[in-house]
């Protein structure tokens, strides 16, 4: 068998690769890149909606009577328990409202740009998503993004002229300031947990946490405002060892379903 | 050359959009199981495919797939080119016999060598917090076990697929050729 050598392939190819990489930051590659990006936009959002709507046809269709029973049970419970949540909710807002009145507070300077979820980041080390707003949108690395309903998904990891990319806050690498509304308003940093799920790291051992309770952003990031949800609590992992605990959370809404998201740009 | 250069452009096309169609369908959560453009590129080198186009489709591909990928531009496009030269060196010194076993050995060795080279390209960022190395080396050879498995089923449907329409994967194609 003839062996077939690659050196005198490769050698110009990674030559080739090199120096896109150092002309990357120029402005005659930024035309080319927004000009590939613009032709495959088209391509690439119709395909992931395609592949999204498939996958949702499939997960429903495979779930069985016994799933939907159960499911059904527990809205119902949370039905009735957002039912008095609201009430409580209403009844706080209008307090809180001419509270505010009184100390002339001007809320949240962010504004929000909704933006629509046109595919999944490339690359499979990063949990990530593409959105169809960028740099000419006013979006800048860091900013957070929100799902309905306040809900926090990730960050901006890195900005182009018309699209970002964000870092999903089931990331490994992502960190969030979290505080915890229990009854020691317990902070703690939200990172992500083998991009499945989200964990909250550094809560004191003697903090009382239980299952159920609501995880927000601290605000103790710059961009990042507090009172975004993360998740509720759904299991404690504490060690008499260690001197802190852990809460793992669950996140209220699937992150491979969405489909607008909205941008908080300073 | 031209015809060469004109046939990996459209490849690349091809597995771009099968990326982000098998990055959504074959996705638990939201991490991809698959990285097809990878699994495609490998059962390729099997098929005996000329080596110019598997190392320049790889490399266009990889380019395209860094317009949209969390990391420096480059960083896949270098992966795949380097994974795809050291699995062509492989098939062609150790898995000379295009049997299952040789292409499920190759798809496995490609899979943790890509995944392995976007790690050490990525490594820069761990310098300002380096305790996170090892949970993030960790998780990734814990989704690089599980791409494996779902690159050897991949590999598995295309070996059974291209030995019921060619006969290029048959072992006695290897001994006339």
């Amino acid at each position: 068998m003839q062996v077939v050598s690659t050196k005198k392939l490769l050698i110009p190819i990674l030559v080739f690769i090199f120096f896109i990489i150092f002309i990357n930051r120029t402005e005659f590659l930024g035309i080319a890149k927004n000009n590939i990006i613009k032709v495959f936009e088209p391509v690439l959002s119709t395909s992931f909606k395609i592949s999204q709507s498939t996958y949702s046809f499939a997960s429903n269709f495979f779930r069985t009577s016994r799933d939907l029973r159960s499911e059904n049970e527990t809205l119902h419970a949370q039905l009735l328990e957002q039912t008095q949540l609201k009430a409580e909710t209403t009844r706080l807002r209008m307090e809180n409202t001419s509270l505010l009145n009184l100390l002339h507070y001007t809320s949240s300077t962010l504004n929000k740009i909704s933006a629509q979820v046109i595919g999944v980041g490339t690359e499979s080390t990063v949990q990530s998503l593409i959105i169809d707003r960028g740099l000419n949108d006013g979006v800048t690395i860091g900013d957070p993004i929100i799902a309905e309903g306040g809900i926090l998904i990730g960050t901006v990891w890195k900005t182009q002229e018309k699209e970002s990319i964000i870092e999903l806050i089931t990331d490994n690498q992502s960190r969030i300031g979290t505080s915890i509304l229990n009854k020691d308003r317990s902070i703690g940093i939200a990172t992500g947990s083998h991009g499945l799920s989200v964990e909250v790291e550094m809560i004191p051992q003697d903090e009382v946490i239980t299952e159920g309770d609501i995880a927000i952003t601290s605000g103790i990031e710059k961009s990042i405002p507090r009172g975004l949800i993360i998740g509720t609590v759904l299991s404690i992992k504490k060690e008499a060892s260690e001197p802190f605990q852990t809460a793992r959370l669950q996140l209220p809404i699937e992150l491979n379903k969405l489909s607008w998201v909205a941008v908080l740009s300073q | 050359m031209r015809h060469t250069l004109f046939q990996a452009f459209f490849l690349s096309f091809i597995l771009i959009i099968a990326q982000q169609i098998s990055s959504v369908l074959f996705a638990w959560h939201i991490i991809p199981l698959t990285e097809i453009s990878l699994v495609i590129l490998v059962f390729i080198i099997a098929l005996g495919t000329e080596n110019k186009l598997i190392l320049l489709t790889a490399c266009f591909t990889g380019l395209l797939l860094d317009l949209w990928s969390p990391s420096g531009f480059g960083t896949i496009a270098l992966a795949l080119t380097l994974t795809l030269s050291i699995s062509i060196e492989i098939f062609h010194r150790a898995l000379t016999n295009k049997s299952l076993s040789a292409l499920l050995i190759l798809g496995v060795t490609a899979t943790f060598t890509y995944r392995i080279i976007i790690f050490l390209i990525n490594s820069t960022q761990f310098l300002k917090n380096p305790e996170s190395v090892w949970k993030a080396l960790l998780d990734s050879m814990m989704k690089g076990g599980v791409q494996a498995v779902t690159h050897s089923m991949f590999l598995l449907i295309l070996f059974v697929g291209s030995r019921l329409v060619s006969k290029r994967l048959h072992p006695h194609y290897v001994h006339s050729s």
